[in-house]
């Protein structure tokens, strides 16, 4: 193996150490399930060593790999939608209706109904609502991810907050 | 401090034991993988030009090719063999009749040969050879028994009395 290769693994191999975690929670979420989960994570990481080398750094690296993990879950989604022969929101419905016999599951009724209501907002209002909530994202981070302007995030991310308020307490 | 985006598995996910220890090695596991699925020169070769003229032999193919109707799908076929089954069961019920008596010679009553004997000049159609023949080769004769009754008819007979008058005795 050339220098150079090694070089690359080596990042390649702290990258993953670094972010395998952080990035498997993001996915999680989207995907409900841990072995999709897996599955995501692992194209994921497969994606980021063939385009590793083209990493320019004109974005922060966290940035690129959380861009190319949502790109890859949103495709898995819409390839496990069109396996199914069902729409995105009859996805959402079903990717929380299989919580309660997911091994990898043991939340009470109060964490399915939350989980309930991520899923029944629409797809751009999810993903601002899990980055802005759970990782704590700058709206300008998010924008880069998203490539949405931060105005429209803040104003999706404010309506989230409102349906997943709502419906928490009319349910 | 446990950063918020940790705090999922607070809420209920959970992942594998040690997940996240076994991770990278599973990761390279696929990674080699995934190399050699593309790895291009997998041996596989092909005639030249083979994708440019499928499309047209397959055309050419459907031209010519004419669809064979199996008999079992189609029902007129399926009409013709019934009724043809059912004329030879006819047939066979027709020719085959358990009821009808089985003639044999053994059967027929000495009586009734000399009557159809002498109903018909038999010579007329037969020569003496060919009586000779059938009186030496068969048992239909030896069959008939010569009772005083059947002698003496024979005596009252006319025509015997004729040949009698022809040969007086002297």
């Amino acid at each position: 193996m050339s220098s150079k290769k090694t070089l690359l693994q080596e990042q390649f191999d702290a990258l993953v150490n670094d972010y395998k975690e952080r990035l498997y929670w993001h996915i999680r979420r989207m995907v409900i399930s841990h072995d999709d989960a897996d599955d995501v994570l692992q194209n994921t990481f497969i994606k980021v060593f063939k385009n590793l080398e083209n990493f320019k750094g004109e974005s922060k690296l966290y940035t690129w790999l959380y861009r190319i993990a949502t790109n890859e879950s949103l495709t898995f989604l819409k390839k496990k939608a069109r396996r199914l022969h069902i729409n995105d929101e009859q996805l959402q419905q079903h990717l929380t209706s299989n919580l309660k016999s997911d091994p990898y599951f043991d939340g009470d009724a109060l964490q399915i109904k939350l989980q309930n209501a991520i899923n029944s907002l629409p797809q751009r209002q999810k993903q601002v609502f899990l980055l802005k909530y759970y990782d704590e994202m700058p709206y300008s981070e998010i924008s880069a991810i998203l490539e949405t302007s931060e105005g429209s995030l803040k104003a999706s991310y404010h309506h989230a907050v409102k349906k997943i308020t709502k419906y928490v307490t009319e349910n | 401090m446990k950063k918020k985006w940790q705090s999922y598995s607070d809420n209920g996910f959970k992942v594998p034991d040690a997940y996240f220890d076994t991770f990278a090695s599973h990761l390279k596991d696929r990674q080699q993988l995934q190399a050699l699925n593309g790895s291009k020169n997998e041996g596989f070769q092909i005639p030249s030009d083979y994708f440019k003229t499928i499309e047209l032999r397959i055309k050419e193919h459907t031209k010519t090719s004419k669809v064979i109707t199996l008999w079992w799908s189609d029902p007129r076929a399926i009409t013709a063999s019934l009724t043809a089954i059912a004329a030879v069961l006819v047939l066979l019920l027709l020719l085959w009749n358990p009821t009808t008596p089985q003639t044999n010679f053994e059967s027929i009553s000495s009586t009734s040969l000399n009557d159809y004997f002498e109903e018909r000049d038999i010579q007329e159609f037969l020569t003496y050879e060919e009586l000779a023949k059938i009186e030496e080769n068969t048992s239909i004769f030896e069959s008939i028994s010569l009772t005083d009754e059947v002698i003496f008819d024979m005596i009252d007979n006319q025509v015997l009395n004729d040949d009698l008058e022809q040969f007086p005795v002297k």
